[in-house]
């Protein structure tokens, strides 16, 4: 059953794993920042980047594909001003509004241009397509180490290591301006911390985590990547350091135990196929955070306004 | 030393496209204790945003020691109303005082032990130190407030900034902080609050400024927080069972 | 009618065309209470209950694809979905964003993994399974119809009735405390009636992109006009129109979901709005 690992499993496992770290990384902001439904907007208008660059590149691997999302997150950040200028809309309902429709005009786009394309559909956009991404040329851990075995492994994978490190490095330079600006707006503002600044790049680093995620679990599967993880650190700690670690932490383990699960439970107990991975990774995920709530301690909730317990 | 911190001439500022203030003059003494003074509404933490330049004036000019407040901002420190703060941030107290640094540190200087030294003692003068790995919601009102006044001592600013410090916290937590901020009056820093308690205006603070949109009046408490003035401001005729006497 | 567009096209219309309406109708009030992206959630969760509600209906040897079992499945499981929101939210310091968005992401994973289990194991015909996830119209049966257009008139008969409690309470839920209609009464009332519009929307909108149902035609009406009862009713005329005209433009191109096509027209309606009420504006 394991012979075949670095041919099937490798790949997958690895880009799994740093998809989900790049999505808690940001999560773990976002879910301070009272910010976690940002991912479900995100995650969904990225959808018609991806298919525009599909459609001019012929493929999921070309890197424009990443432009391509970050240049739909940021119209869509433009369409949720807009709409919020110009509308009655609160947040939450412009938010509704920008994602549900580039989410739409995404599908409309790939279902009028279907049939030439095989590698794009709706199923893939929803839910990933992990299992897909076979290394032909890996036989062992020794093929890592080959230079021309390495040329076949899926530019998915490349692309997820990169964006992750890209992530955590930009993620630790910056990272006293993250927490400053999250935990104290205006004072952030007089020490002069760009707040604007910040506030755009954790978008932008939210769209760069969706998008090196989008082939591996999809467009809705991601938003449990960004906020189980770090929501169940959260319960389990007061320490921010703690929290972060203990995210990864989970992540980690909903990643490669998920895709365990899926693709070697079913087999075990006797059925042909295997139950999607994507979706296993956000289940336990979910399982996780409930566990997490289960046994954390009962937080207690202080009145601010004199001090005491309430 | 007889300059002036603040001096504001023809002010106007505008709060959400509503006029909050009209056309207002005066000045802020340096190295004194100031309150802002003023009924709901009057504009007292709008007053507060257009002296940290965060909101621009309408009118007018703001001048902090002789600079714009942008300018200036390096050397104001800021006390928020504790209701704008998430206090189950995961921070401990030394974390949140360590931010006061974090204007000078930059990005990437190490946190140094010399820094750690000065936030320990910043704790120490407000007499927080045992608490310092504490996470922040497990504090009294009180407490917290000392947190960010330790957090505005390691930042070493000229002026401080507070808006409602005393805002639902017990008497004796004021006291302690009352304390502290005439112990940074002698250390020559100039501190302006927005106070909304008259009974003690008196006797915490030098000066007052009583604002209501517009300035009724400014100056020391004794020639300014009268009667008249205080009626003036709030613009009903019995306060007697407020200020004690007058 | 039906000669022209054919007689299944001429169900769905109908029965889009009672959503929208009620859809819309329902939508303004949860626009004005700002609970768009609650319902996103809920859209979500009930994709664990739709199939579970297929192997139920598969196993009871019923026919297959029986849409009250599956529907019901879906309700039970976005009624979970909302107790599991209240549940983290009220146990833990996790704000409520972060609530709805792991219940909406957890569980749409797990419908997934169960979809996915459903196909390997091919207990029957799953295929229809899909249509609800971004909504089709073209296997349309008379009883689909009559579900979706019978719940849609009980939705809407029940904003009638309660048009003035659910006002004041959005307004002002201490006004309308006082005037002795419980909060929570109200909140449960506007809560029931997004999660039943949301699990008939799944044929014809899916569960994706039912949320935009009950937010943009209520935007659209804002713009138009200031009072609620007319917003309401102005925004349930939009619904309509647009899950009307939807539906027909999918039956006349079965490759493109219904949904999809009726979030578009939709949108271009809300921006047109837009252009026009501004022109006007600066007219007056």
């Amino acid at each position: 059953m394991f012979d075949d690992f670095f041919l099937i499993s490798f790949v997958p496992i690895l880009t799994g794993l740093f998809s989900a770290l790049s999505c808690t990384l940001v999560g773990n902001i976002l879910v301070l920042r009272k910010q976690a439904m940002l991912s479900d907007t995100i995650s969904h208008v990225v959808l018609p980047g991806i298919v525009i660059s599909f459609l001019i590149f012929g493929n999921l691997g070309s890197h424009f594909m990443l432009v391509g999302a970050a240049i739909a997150g940021l119209t869509a950040v433009g369409t949720i001003a807009v709409l919020r200028t110009y509308t009655s809309m609160d947040n939450s309902a412009a938010m509704a509004t920008t994602l549900s429709v580039f989410f739409a005009a995404g599908v409309l786009m790939i279902e009028l241009t279907a049939g030439g394309n095989v590698h794009l559909d709706v199923e893939h956009a929803l839910y990933g397509n992990l299992e897909s991404l076979i290394w032909i040329d890996g036989e062992s851990l020794m093929s890592v180490f080959d230079s021309v075995s390495r040329q076949t492994i899926p530019v998915e994978l490349t692309r997820a290591i990169i964006g992750f490190v890209l992530i955590a490095s930009v993620m630790f330079v910056y990272w006293r301006f993250l927490i400053v600006s999250t935990f104290d707006h205006t004072f952030a503002e007089i020490s002069g911390v760009p707040v604007g600044v910040v506030s755009a790049g954790v978008a932008l680093a939210a769209t760069n985590a969706a998008v090196i995620s989008f082939d591996a679990v999809g467009s809705i599967i991601v938003i449990a990547m960004f906020v189980c993880p770090p929501a169940a650190a959260r319960v389990l700690t007061h320490s921010l350091r703690d929290q972060v670690w203990l995210s990864l932490l989970f992540s980690s383990l909903s990643a490669v135990l998920g895709y365990a699960v899926a693709g070697y439970v079913p087999i075990l107990l006797g059925f042909e196929t295997s139950i999607s991975a994507a979706g296993t990774i956000a289940t336990l995920s979910g399982v996780i955070l409930a566990v997490a709530i289960f046994y954390g301690k009962r937080q207690r909730s202080y009145d601010f306004l004199d001090g005491h317990q309430t | 030393m007889s300059a002036d911190a603040i001096s504001a001439t023809e002010l106007s500022v505008d709060y959400d496209g509503v006029t909050a203030i009209q056309d207002v003059d005066f000045t802020v003494r340096a190295e004194k204790l100031t309150a802002i003074v003023g009924p709901n509404g009057a504009g007292k933490s709008t007053l507060i945003k257009a002296l940290l330049g965060l909101i621009p004036n309408r009118n007018g000019t703001i001048s902090c020691f002789g600079t714009s407040p942008k300018q200036y901002r390096k050397n104001i420190s800021y006390v928020p109303q504790r209701a704008q703060i998430d206090w189950e941030f995961p921070a401990n107290v030394f974390d949140v005082v360590a931010m006061g640094l974090y204007g000078e540190l930059g990005l990437l200087r190490r946190f140094s032990s010399a820094h750690k030294d000065r936030v320990q003692s910043a704790l120490t003068d407000v007499d927080m130190a045992d608490f310092a790995a504490r996470q922040i919601s497990q504090l009294s009102g009180g407490q917290q407030q000392r947190v960010f006044l330790a957090r505005s001592i390691v930042q070493d600013a000229e002026l401080i900034l507070l808006d409602e410090p005393f805002g639902g916290i017990d008497s004796k937590s004021e006291a302690v902080i009352v304390d502290i901020l005439r112990r940074q009056k002698q250390h020559g820093k100039s501190i302006v609050a927005v106070h909304h308690d008259l009974s003690t205006v008196k006797d915490y603070f030098d000066d007052v400024i009583l604002l209501n949109k517009t300035v009724t009046a400014f100056g020391p408490i004794n020639d300014v927080f009268t009667k008249s003035n205080i009626e003036k401001t709030y613009g009903v005729s019995n306060l007697d069972f407020l200020t004690g006497r007058s | 009618m039906t000669e022209l567009i054919g007689y299944n096209t001429a169900l769905a219309l109908v029965g889009a065309l009672l959503f929208g309406f009620s859809s819309g109708h329902v939508g303004a009030f949860v626009y004005l209470r700002k609970a768009s992206l609650l319902s996103d959630s809920l859209a979500h969760a009930t994709l664990p209950g739709l199939v579970i509600g297929f192997l139920v209906s598969t196993f009871l040897g019923m026919e297959e694809k029986n849409s009250l079992v599956l529907l019901l499945g879906a309700g039970v499981s976005a009624l979970f979905g909302v107790v599991v929101i209240q549940w983290i939210t009220a146990r833990t310091k996790l704000g409520f964003d972060t609530a709805i968005a792991a219940v909406l992401s957890v569980f749409f994973g797990f419908g997934i993994v169960l979809l996915t289990g459903v196909q390997s194991v091919s207990v029957g015909q799953q295929a229809g399974l899909e249509d609800y996830i971004l909504g089709s119209v073209s296997g349309m049966l008379l009883q689909d119809v009559v579900v979706i257009g019978l719940v849609s008139i009980m939705c809407s008969a029940a904003v009638v009735v309660y048009r003035r409690l659910l006002t004041a309470f959005i307004f002002d839920p201490v006004l309308s405390e006082m005037a002795g209609y419980a909060q929570h009464r109200m909140s449960f009332l506007l809560s029931l009636l997004t999660l039943v519009i949301t699990i008939i929307g799944l044929k014809i909108v899916g569960l994706i992109l039912v949320v935009a149902m009950l937010t943009i035609p209520a935007a659209t009406a804002r713009l138009w006009t200031t009072g609620v009862w007319s917003m309401s009713l102005l925004s349930a005329l939009f619904g309509s129109v647009a899950a009307g005209i939807g539906v027909i433009i999918s039956a006349l191109l079965p490759s493109l979901p219904s949904g999809a096509v009726i979030v578009v027209l939709m949108f271009i309606a809300l921006g047109l709005s837009i252009v026009v009420t501004h022109l006007r504006g600066s007219n007056v």
